[in-house]
């Protein structure tokens, strides 16, 4: 883990491994995606059910981008690892993104099935949640005008944020409860068939590979923004005029 | 310690009861919103009387939003802030002290004005004190929790909006609790008690951890 | 079926915000290549003196 700590090194490593990493997570999304549209459609649902190979693995990365970004911040905040707050930063973003991505097509999955739009039940609802937390991230990390200086802050943020996550998770399913709808809704079943399990497990590997390689590639734009900054910064400094 | 305390106490409510602290704000602001509630949804008493309670609650809430970012940004703007972490109380207590203050110059308006607007959303009089009891029990949470953002954004400038923002999917289980307890306290014998005790339970918690991250955040303002 | 629709809109926005990440982080970091091979060129270092006197 040290040898990541120096950015030098971060960026020379990440510069060979990225491209592997770009290239897994276009094979496997591609094996992903033929297995996907090659699997039985659901006795139920029809060929909707396309869209869990999509819904549920985003939903998936969503919440996994949080956990990267609490770990990154517990790094900031503990140890004060260097790239800890550029790894929070960068995930950002990419989790809001695949958080936008669970809700519209969770919503897109819900008019056919159940007539509306939006559904107020447990699950898209903590999602909803999540959302505004990480649009929360990203506005407080932009309203500092270093951003160095918002690391701890932010960090703060996203912990108070990770610890509220299963209180939020525990109230909103309460709630859902006390507001039964007529139907439950369930959009993967207690058993997934195995031959739609492995598709989806195949497509998470491909969001998941697919998220490191953004990631990766973040975190290096982020290291040279803040060289940039900081040469930047040094020469409005120092470009003084003689007298 | 404890003479520390109250006098800490003492001068926040002091300096928050004065013209321009901006105690009584939050109260006139919880009566506009439920005044205003009728023009969005009509005057139907029986709907009034079913939405009733998420109308106090988000009043409320609001109410606590707005008035947060006076606790630390004054403070912090003079100097008042430096010079009191500088004294031998931890910062935690600090922050809590300042933010039961703040509860009982704005939290606490809004209890007392939560029966008087019941009335005017239909609620029956024998709910009404049941009604201020919850949202005693629950609003000391919104403005524990508020305390963090406030803390977090005590530094910047162009602060705005971001505050409600970032706490507002945080308050959301208080939200829930509250509005299910005033609910059960206004449409009858159902059982206020589960509710109640988890939001008695939220705003307990949040009393503790709150003023520890926030204590977090505002030493980083001190760098 | 009717549900084509939505199943094509679902996979065209995953499309369409996936690729938008990967030309973000792409294009972001070409920004930030271009800018900082222009300030090398300017002579800026990170650390350590500048070069000569001039000023731009």
């Amino acid at each position: 883990m040290l040898e990541f700590a120096n950015p030098t090194r971060f960026m020379a490593l990440s510069r060979s491994v990225l491209p592997w990493l770009w290239a897994a997570a276009a094979g496997v999304l591609a094996i992903g995606l033929v297995l996907a549209f090659r699997a039985p459609a659901d006795y139920q649902q029809g060929l909707t059910v396309l869209i869990m190979y999509i819904h549920v693995p985003s939903a998936w990365l969503a919440m996994m981008c949080y956990a990267v970004i609490a770990t990154s911040s517990v790094g900031t905040l503990v140890w004060r690892h260097p790239l800890a707050d550029v790894s929070a930063r960068a995930a950002a973003p990419i989790g809001a993104c695949f958080t936008f991505l669970a809700l519209v097509t969770g919503s897109l999955w819900g008019k056919p099935m159940w007539g509306t739009w939006w559904v107020w039940d447990a699950r898209l609802t903590s999602v909803l949640l999540l959302f505004l937390m990480y649009l929360g991230l990203i506005a407080l990390w932009r309203a500092f005008d270093d951003p160095a200086r918002a690391a701890r802050p932010v960090a703060i943020l996203a912990l108070v944020g990770f610890v509220n996550i299963p209180i939020i998770k525990f109230s909103v399913d309460w709630w859902n409860t006390l507001h039964q709808p007529a139907s439950v809704f369930r959009f993967d079943g207690p058993t997934i068939d195995p031959s739609m399990l492995w598709p989806l497990m195949v497509m998470a590997v491909a969001f998941t590979l697919l998220f490191l390689a953004i990631h990766v590639a973040a975190m290096r734009n982020e290291i040279l923004r803040r060289r940039v900054r900081a040469m930047r910064v040094k020469a409005a400094s120092t470009l003084v005029p003689a007298e | 310690m404890i003479g520390a305390i109250a006098m800490l106490f003492r001068r926040e409510t002091t300096l928050a009861l004065r013209v321009g602290g901006g105690a009584m704000m939050g109260a006139v602001f919880f009566l506009t919103i439920v005044a205003i509630m009728p023009f969005a949804v009509g005057p139907d008493l029986n709907l009034l009387q079913r939405i009733g309670p998420a109308i106090l609650w988000v009043g409320a809430l609001l109410a606590t939003l707005i008035g947060l970012d006076r606790l630390f940004q004054a403070d912090h703007e003079d100097g008042s802030l430096d010079l009191l972490t500088m004294t031998e109380l931890p910062l935690a207590v600090i922050v809590a002290v300042k933010a039961a203050a703040h509860w009982v110059t704005t939290g606490l308006p809004l209890v007392i004005a939560a029966p008087l607007l019941g009335l005017m959303l239909n609620v029956e009089p024998a709910a009404l004190g049941a009604v201020a009891l919850t949202l005693a029990a629950g609003t000391p949470a919104l403005t524990f929790i508020g305390t963090i953002g406030a803390a977090l954004t005590v530094a910047l400038r162009r602060g705005g909006l971001l505050v409600p923002i970032l706490i507002l999917p945080l308050t959301v289980p208080v939200l829930i609790f509250g509005v299910s307890a005033t609910n059960a306290a206004v449409t009858g014998p159902m059982a206020v008690s589960t509710p109640l005790t988890i939001l008695a339970g939220l705003t307990l918690l949040s009393v503790v951890l709150a003023p520890i991250a926030a204590a977090a955040a505002l030493r980083l303002a001190f760098d | 079926m009717s549900h084509i629709g939505f199943i094509a809109a679902a996979y065209a926005i995953t499309a369409i915000v996936l690729a938008g990440l990967v030309a973000w982080v792409i294009v972001d970091g070409r920004i930030q290549q271009a800018a900082l091979g222009e300030l090398e060129r300017r002579g800026i270092r990170r650390t350590g003196r500048q070069r000569g006197g001039e000023a731009t």
